[in-house]
């Protein structure tokens, strides 16, 4: 089956982690988000696969990762209608084709419910729905037993009725492509198309997380990590006979792993990175490829994405770092929210006695937090700038 | 309704003579889960056709009649799930024209079938069986009569067909080809190596072959061996190869209809399953509240599930009618042994009418003298023949091993028949029992918006249990029976140990356990029990429980003393029973998937436990 990914959002919501960085190259544990589309897809036996993307790097990435299965075209103008048209040529000849979204992070039998869904349902048209609580925040679809009533991107409009949003992949019929050319947006389009062909729900009930906001690359990092089944540790890796590595980790090769430090899983760390002496790196934490964690630091739920690094000395607690952004040594970062402060797509509750609702910090690529600043509950920290 | 069908036709050259039929009853297995009432299998071999069938599971019907023993190369099979009409040997599909010369299996319903019935007796057909099937049969042999080539009298019979169907049809006359057609109803066909499939669901033929087409609606043609043939509604061949998918993935997943589990494709298919119990309640009802007036006193016997909608059963004769009655495990049956007896009611509830317990309870005490009534979702089932009256709930088959639809079309049912004895009584006004039942028939709308409107915040729910080894349930009145079954299912599927207790008496002991961070789920019914829950909440709370609330609109009150609440409209305490039921399933299946279980297989358990 032939499949359309797109992978050339700019990622608005994203910042700043998205601040001239593709947002699908954005790690969770140990792997680009677009990945887990890729893999997930091919996986399902869509192995014939277009990827709109609007950035060199993302390019680079597919050919050099993806090239048997998948080819790239540049998207063409602004847009989530304008990015499928990019591809419509490869698509023309087919009755339906698989649409996915570049930044969903979902196991792979998430893919696989939506091709069997297609097969069982006598080839009729498929879209993925789930049930999540901030639904304002995404499409939603109102859902008459396992059929597709209505979908929409206007939450008033639908809000209080449905708990379902749409999940980011779907079989659909290559008329779509009409649809969108002649001014449709993808929610009218995929409204009139549910309204004219019977369409199937593939409702799925496991992890998913819509790569939209900072914090969801934590929130994606809890649900793979806390599905690891077991340890992986590289031989290549060089890990201090004191250091003390609890619960499942994936340990990659030439990461180093100092003394006294200890892992509490579970946790994964990156190639070439660097856990400093006595540091401490807790639960739901990814020490992304070459990032560095230096000596007596604390780290916990968190993000180090590529090339990152922390001095000593610090606390860092429900944070992303993006890529190449750098900690000065004893910064301590606060994130326990106010009562008050909303919120969408909160985190899981955390706390053993009073469960609250945390977020930390989020870096940009390539900035910088100043030696022994504290840092306030829910800060972005822009690209390139510097925070003290 | 559900039914599976599958043809299998193959090379002489594959093995012994009876391996086709092996074949088929191996497929049939695997469409088990689509009915399971009766079973039958057609072969063509020595220019006959050879038909064994007959009610019960497969692995009965087989000891009985050797289903895998037939022989031929040519074979078509079938298994039943009743709704309407008991199971039974004729029923049972395959069925054949006069002569024998024809056989049909069918999914589906035929709605025309009286007339075309009729037609056809006229002209001198007779007829074996009560069910709309074997009008095919007859209809094919008419249009043969003429002198119509087979494939030509099946089209031709087709069309004086109105209905859903899949059917699978062979004939004397061209022992090689199984035909079909589809409309509205699944059929699949397996293209293998000098053998070919039909069948309802693709695991059916899949350890054969993973090339598959899927029959579009209005379809119909016929496979043989080596070939394949199929046309659509205008009779136009259709390119065959184009259309052939290969499959890769595992056949587990395929009957699931969309979702990822049968716990989950059968929570979604509540509002369905109440509205077909609805539409399915009949004299029977009548019957058993007759009996139960007449009654000395009033038992109700189960276990698991079952029992926790026996204490609401109990609980709405007790309040609504006036009529004290007891509610027992059906293991602990021996207690009343010698107390139960001449004209004492025993009202039996099992999903499957086997459960053994359940069975052991209602022969003593009917030897003893009394009456039975059955509520079950097995038509003709061990317990429904043992009982003097049987109220069946139309939940269709329930694979998942927790219950979820068969739960809340049981408290539908034990609503209903409460409602009839207690007006009966006189204790209800008509215009109240009235009122109350055109309540419980918005139940299908209802749950289907609590679903759609909460699924969301229960599988955050779910996933925040995880980390909680123990979990309290507490409600009053009626709806302590709702949490009991509240926290049995997230014992059984998601391992959280979970136990219930009216609200009053959690403090006469297991409020000693409550610790911060201990979740606690109220169940707040809008009943005279409303402001004596927010005093349980409140000791709760004062101990660091999480508190999670299924509460009615305008509760405020209760609302902000809440962790987490889950408002759903205000509702008359009958029907909030089956209400309530629902988030709670949710809960708990969310929580399994959260913590990496199967939550239809839950480890130690069976769905019918069938030894003592």
């Amino acid at each position: 089956m032939k499949g359309l990914v797109l992978a050339g959002g700019k990622g608005l919501n994203m910042r700043p982690l998205s601040q001239d960085y593709p947002k699908v190259l954005l790690r969770v544990a140990g792997k680009p988000v677009i990945d887990y589309v890729l893999e997930g897809l091919i996986s399902a036996g869509v192995d014939d696969l277009i990827v709109v993307v609007s950035d060199e790097r993302v390019e680079e990435h597919i050919v050099r990762k993806w090239g048997m299965h998948a080819s790239v075209v540049y998207q063409e103008g602004e847009g989530l209608e304008a990015a499928i048209l990019s591809a419509l040529e490869y698509f023309e000849n087919f009755k339906h084709f698989v649409l996915a979204y570049g930044d969903i992070i979902a196991p792979r039998d998430f893919y696989k419910l939506i091709l069997d869904t297609y097969i069982n349902a006598g080839e009729n048209p498929v879209l993925s729905t789930v049930p999540v609580i901030d639904v304002e925040s995404y499409g939603i679809a109102i859902v008459e037993g396992n059929v597709i009533a209505d979908v929409s991107h206007e939450p008033s409009k639908l809000l209080k009725k449905s708990s379902y949003a749409l999940a980011g992949a779907y079989v659909l019929p290559t008329k779509l492509f009409k649809y969108l050319k002649s001014d449709h947006s993808l929610p009218d389009a995929l409204s009139s198309l549910v309204k004219e062909e019977k369409t199937f729900t593939a409702h799925w009930t496991g992890y998913w997380v819509d790569i939209g906001y900072p914090w969801d690359i934590i929130a994606a990092n809890c649900y793979v990590l806390g599905n690891l089944k077991c340890s992986l540790i590289s031989s290549k890796a060089k890990i201090a006979s004191s250091a003390i590595i609890e619960g499942p980790v994936i340990i990659e090769e030439n990461a180093v792993i100092d003394h006294n430090a200890v892992i509490k899983g579970p946790a994964y760390i990156g190639k070439g990175a660097f856990i400093g002496m006595n540091t401490f790196i807790r639960k739901y934490t990814s020490i992304e490829e070459g990032a560095v964690v230096g000596a007596f630091s604390e780290i916990k739920r968190s993000s180090f994405q590529t090339e990152s690094s922390a001095g000593s000395y610090s606390l860092i607690v429900d944070s992303v770092l993006g890529f190449r952004a750098v900690i000065e040594p004893r910064v301590t970062v606060l994130s326990a929210l106010a009562e008050d402060k909303r919120i969408l797509r909160e985190l899981p509750l955390q706390g053993i006695i009073k469960k609250k609702r945390k977020l930390g910090v989020f870096m940009g690529p390539e900035s910088r937090i100043k030696a022994g600043s504290i840092i306030q509950p829910f800060t972005l920290i822009d690209a390139k700038s510097i925070f003290s | 309704m559900a039914c599976g069908i599958i043809g299998v036709t193959a090379r002489k050259s594959h093995g012994a003579s009876s391996r086709i039929a092996e074949i088929v009853k191996k497929g049939l297995e695997k469409l088990e889960y689509r009915g399971y009432d009766s079973v039958g299998v057609a072969a063509i071999y020595d220019n006959k056709i050879v038909v064994r069938k007959g009610k019960g599971k497969i692995s009965e019907v087989n000891r009985r009649v050797k289903l895998d023993k037939v022989l031929g190369w040519t074979v078509v099979g079938h298994t039943r799930w009743a709704t309407h009409g008991a199971p039974s040997d004729v029923n049972a599909h395959p069925h054949i024209d006069c002569n024998g010369r024809i056989a049909v299996v069918h999914n589906g319903i035929i709605q025309n079938y009286v007339e075309l019935k009729k037609e056809l007796i006229a002209k001198g057909h007779r007829f074996r069986s009560e069910t709309d099937t074997e009008v095919l049969a007859h209809l094919i042999e008419e249009y043969l009569k003429e002198g119509n080539e087979v494939f030509q009298a099946f089209k031709r019979a087709l069309r004086r067909v109105k209905g859903s169907y899949a059917f699978g049809v062979i004939v004397v006359d061209e022992p090689d080809k199984i035909f079909f057609a589809r409309r509205d109803s699944p059929l699949v066909i397996g293209v293998g190596e000098g053998m070919n499939f039909i069948a309802s669901d693709i695991p059916a033929f899949l350890e054969h072959t993973r090339n598959v087409i899927i029959v579009y609606d209005g379809e119909v043609g016929f496979i043989t061996s080596d070939s394949i043939y199929l046309e659509d509604e205008s009779g136009v061949p259709i390119d065959v190869k184009a259309r052939i998918r290969k499959i890769d993935w595992t056949p587990d997943m395929a009957k699931k209809e969309g979702y990822p589990h049968f716990m989950i494709k059968e929570i979604h298919e509540q509002p369905r399953a109440l509205r077909d119990t609805f539409r399915g309640l009949d004299e029977s009802v009548e019957k058993a509240s007759e009996l139960i007036l007449e009654a000395r006193r009033v038992y109700f016997v189960a276990a698991g599930t079952s029992y926790h909608a026996c204490l609401v059963g109990d609980y709405l004769l007790n309040v609504l009618a006036g009529i004290p009655s007891l509610s027992m495990i059906s293991s602990e049956y021996k207690k009343y042994r010698k107390s139960i007896g001449e004209g004492d009611v025993v009202i039996a509830v099992s999903q499957s009418g086997e459960t053994i317990d359940t069975l052991m309870a209602i022969r003593v005490f009917k030897e003893n003298g009394a009456r039975v009534v059955s509520i079950s979702n097995v038509v003709d089932s061990a317990i429904p023949r043992e009982s003097h009256y049987t109220i069946y709930t139309r939940a269709g088959p329930e694979i998942g091993v927790a219950a979820t639809k068969t739960f809340t079309t049981q408290l539908l049912v034990l609503s209903w028949l409460s409602l009839a004895v207690a007006e009966k009584m006189g204790k209800l006004g008509k215009g109240e029992a009235e009122k109350l039942r055109r309540e419980l028939e918005r139940t299908p709308s209802l749950v289907s918006d609590i679903i759609a409107r909460y699924e969301g915040v229960t599988k955050k729910l779910g996933e925040e249990l995880v980390n909680s080894s123990n979990a309290f349930y507490l409600g009053r009145g009626i709806g302590l029976p709702i949490a009991m079954e509240g926290a049995l299912k997230l014992k059984e599927i998601a391992y959280i140990h979970a136990e219930a207790y009216p609200a009053g008496e959690s403090k006469h002991g297991p409020i000693a356990l409550v610790e911060p961070g201990f979740p606690v789920i109220f169940l707040v019914f809008e009943d005279e029990w409303k402001r004596h829950m927010l005093g349980n909440i409140e000791e709760m709370k004062a101990r660091g429980a999480y508190a999670i609330g299924v509460i009615p609109e305008e509760s405020d009150f209760i609302e902000e003393r809440l962790d987490k609440a889950i408002v759903i409209p205000k509702l008359e305490p009958i029907v909030g029973t089956i209400v309530y039921s629902v988030p709670l399933q949710l809960i708990a299946y969310y929580a399994a998937v959260a913590k990496g279980y199967d939550p239809d297989k839950p480890r130690n358990l069976a769905k019918t436990v069938t030894v003592e």
